[in-house]
């Protein structure tokens, strides 16, 4: 009982250690993004690249959006994209054989007709089935193939693309008019850029007409607000944080700007359950081997808006999805980590991710057992239960607050009083009832992944 | 350990205190801030509303944050006019209110890099020749932590040059600033681009003919030359630099381009280098190649349908669109220059599906 009790003892100091390193380094993250967002504040960055396009100097960029069986939205979702203000962009739907009236409403709404495939299809990627143009849009292209998932549809796009940079969307999101001009920027202030990320918005509880947000609104029900804060936390201090320290590896799906000739060189995407993440990993992998200098920016500006799950049971399966995602991804490049030879992305990022990040839920569930255990025993100091209780809770508030100050100052993506009052009261009861929801779930994850995931991974050949 | 237990305790104690009562006090403080701030007129939207209407604002000189929203407005009408005598206008109206001096006051005695950084931005907005000096202590600095620093310095250069030696100057800081800051070449093209369109043709000539050859910033500003109206002379200068440079691909690509921009037809050019082994010479000239090299000869470019690079064929197929050929005329093309063609099945696919397109991108 003694040793047991012992081992309780030593969790709970590594636990504790988890907690002030978890806290710390998101304190530092913020504290960097912070001073980040206060340069493109002060600096009329809008200024110098509105000019840029009014020069005629750019990077033409050709738009990928898969969709499957989205047949209510795809129309307007094609609508969105045309209006983007950029001079030379190419749009290529890809209907990932849906089994609904997708591609038949493509085909009547724009009269398309049908192209050869002049291409050389590098990428590999199921059958495509025809390759159409519209007459009246002279940038918009739909590919019709055969189903194989988001990250297959998105290889057969990038073979028939055009242009040097690719954009990859989710066809359900709006993107911001003015979305692709920022991106651009990071590639033309500094020519190391390899890929651009950007803060994604959410739409829930907001008016949009004609896939347009007509106004931005915080939703009224806890489960989308939680992510609300959440998103402007994460995109604030995990993103951006990194992005000043070149230690960035992840861009979100839902918007996401990369060089297509790396992109080739690495062999497109592959299909893993985070295919964001191992693209982009692969991508700085190759980069760091063959000793190309390179850069992952980061817009601060909100480019994309997409719809969260509106309930538990949708929040908790995708959540379940993305915390397999990161472990399947960190195992796959398990060969990054802790070597010197990829920089801040092997020494520094991707511990954090794996011990921060993936086994977090592991070290909290031990933690709370044994804090549990001790206490039952009567070993634990009333102390100690104090400064987990503050570590855990009040400091999570404290970020939450301290993030949401520094959104406002800077960035002001909602600009109503009440959406303030609303993500306010949120940040206090966000760590007491969503954090922990969420923690165990990605317990379950995790420990769902160690136990059966891995064992087929492995017999991948990858 | 109980006394560990305790240090740490207390610590995380007083610091959480800390920085709760510390966030709460920002964010109160931020609702007043922004209160005020609207009240006086000087947050974000409010300085696009003096934007629109600064004929009318007479801003309160004892003021601070008014001159800066004012400074602001001023510098950024400023920046996006493209009446000349409303240039005039700002650029007097900046004079008499001695704005550039007072920022430049404020500049002087900041504490902070970001504070820095705002003055600086202010004082390129405001387009004064007396900033040259401060630019160039900017820019041969080694190095800046924050990049936009050098950025807003190279843009504030280009913004006030009066001469060809200022473009040559901006070229040097720019050659610096490739090398250190990573900048590209585009944006290198841009600031080009600004201070070109302040000098005479003459003075351009003048520049091309001092400007450093076989350098990546000069391609830059050759591409810069796009935006500018051409002459003979500039046209002759460009032929001239690429003869001695006539090895230099990259170059060769720089000037085609711009002649694509001016509309100029240089079929000499277009003939020595549409077989060119360089892929990327390639896909430049079967994208504008059509362009260049006038109808009669427009049928040499025809090989570029069965070229190994898909980039180089599909440019061309557009180029094919874009200039209207009919189905008919390239079949009657290839059929007179190239017969083996026929044997090719992705062209035969292509062709099969070919249409004139009645719009553009």
């Amino acid at each position: 009982m003694l040793d047991m009790i012992i081992i309780f003892e030593q969790i709970q100091y590594l636990y504790l250690f988890y907690l002030l390193v978890t806290n710390l380094s998101t304190m530092t993250l913020m504290w960097i993004a912070f001073k980040r967002m206060l340069v493109t504040y002060f600096y009329n960055i809008d200024v110098t690249f509105y000019s840029l396009i009014k020069h005629e100097i750019f990077i033409p960029i050709s738009i990928l959006a898969p969709a499957y069986n989205e047949q209510e939205t795809i129309i307007s979702s094609v609508y969105s994209l045309l209006k983007l203000n950029f001079p030379e962009y190419q749009i290529i739907i890809i209907n990932d054989g849906s089994n609904d009236e997708t591609l038949k409403r493509l085909l009547s709404h724009f009269d398309l007709y049908e192209v050869a495939i002049t291409n050389d299809l590098i990428l590999e990627h199921q059958k495509i089935r025809a390759l159409y143009r519209s007459p009246k849009y002279d940038n918009l292209f739909i590919i019709d193939k055969e189903n194989g998932g988001k990250s297959d549809a998105l290889n057969a796009a990038i073979n028939l693309s055009k242009y040097p940079l690719i954009c990859c969307v989710d066809a359900d999101t709006i993107l911001e008019e003015t979305a692709i001009l920022h991106g651009l920027t990071k590639f033309i202030q500094d020519r190391r850029t390899i890929a651009i990320g950007g803060a994604i918005g959410i739409t829930n509880g907001s008016v949009i007409k004609d896939h347009t947000l007509v106004e931005k609104k915080v939703p009224n029900s806890l489960v989308e607000g939680f992510q609300v804060l959440e998103y402007l936390r994460g995109f604030f201090a995990g993103r951006m944080g990194w992005e000043k320290h070149n230690g960035l590896i992840l861009v979100s799906g839902a918007f996401g700007i990369f060089r297509k000739d790396i992109i080739m060189k690495i062999g497109g995407y592959r299909h893993t359950i985070g295919e964001d993440f191992d693209l982009l990993l692969r991508m700085r992998k190759y980069c760091y081997n063959n000793h190309i200098r390179h850069t992952v920016g980061f817009v601060e500006e909100i480019l994309c808006w997409t719809q969260c799950p509106s309930d538990y049971g949708s929040l908790l399966k995708q959540r379940n999805r993305w915390q397999r995602g990161l472990l399947e991804t960190l195992y796959y490049h398990k060969d990054m980590l802790f070597r010197r030879k990829y920089g801040v992305v092997g020494m520094v990022t991707m511990p954090y991710f794996l011990l921060i990040e993936a086994l977090g839920p592991i070290m909290t569930f031990m933690g709370v057992i044994s804090i549990i255990v001790l206490y039952t025993f009567g070993v634990i100091s009333s102390s100690m239960i104090v400064i987990f209780f503050l570590l855990e809770f009040v400091w999570g508030i404290l970020l939450n607050v301290s993030s949401l100050y520094f959104e406002i100052l800077t960035k002001r993506s909602y600009t109503k009083s009440t959406s303030f009052i609303k993500l306010f009261l949120l940040s206090i009861i966000e760590p007491f009832f969503y954090k922990p929801l969420l923690k165990a779930e990605l317990f379950l994850a995790t420990f769902n992944f160690m136990n059966s995931s891995w064992g087929e991974i492995k017999r991948k050949s990858l | 350990m109980v006394e560990v237990t305790q240090v740490l305790s207390d610590i995380v104690w007083k610091s959480t205190q800390v920085f709760f009562v510390l966030s709460l006090i920002i964010f109160v403080t931020f609702f007043i801030i922004k209160k005020i701030l609207f009240y006086t007129n000087h947050t974000l939207s409010t300085k696009n509303i003096i934007y629109d209407n600064f004929h009318n604002i007479q801003p309160n000189t004892a003021n601070k944050l008014d001159l800066l929203a004012y400074a602001n407005s001023i510098g950024l009408r400023l920046l996006k006019s493209v009446n000349h005598n409303e240039a005039i206008a700002l650029k007097e109206s900046i004079h008499q209110t001695k704005l550039y001096t007072y920022i430049y006051k404020h500049y002087n005695t900041s504490h902070f890099s970001l504070e820095y950084l705002y003055y600086l931005n202010t004082i390129v907005l405001l387009q004064n020749e007396d900033a040259r000096l401060l630019y160039h202590d900017i820019l041969a600095k080694e190095h800046h932590t924050i990049v936009e620093f050098n950025i807003l310095a190279l843009h504030g250069l280009a913004l006030i040059t009066s001469a060809p030696n200022d473009v040559l100057t901006l070229h040097h800081f720019l050659t610096k600033s490739y090398k250190n800051y990573w900048i590209s070449q585009k944006l290198a093209t841009y600031f080009f681009v600004i201070s070109l369109k302040k000098l005479n043709n003459s003075e351009i000539v003048h520049v091309l003919q001092r400007a450093p050859e076989n350098s990546y910033i000069t391609y830059g500003l050759i591409y810069a030359l796009r935006a500018i109206k051409p002459t003979q002379e500039m046209k002759e200068k460009l032929l001239q630099l690429q003869e001695r440079n006539a090895q230099n691909d990259v170059l060769l690509i720089a000037i085609l381009r711009t002649f694509y921009a001016w509309k100029t037809y240089v079929p000499e050019l277009i003939l020595s280098s549409y077989t060119h082994e360089n892929e990327l010479m390639r896909i430049v000239c079967s994208k504008i190649g059509l362009d260049l090299i006038g109808r009669n000869l427009s049928h040499k470019l025809l090989i570029y349908l069965v070229d190994d690079s898909q980039y180089v064929r599909n440019n061309f197929m557009d180029a094919l669109q874009r200039h209207q050929y009919s189905k008919e005329k390239i079949i009657s093309e290839l059929k007179k220059y190239y017969p083996n063609f026929y044997k090719n099945q992705p062209l035969m696919q292509w062709l099969k599906y070919y249409r004139v397109r009645a719009t553009h991108a």
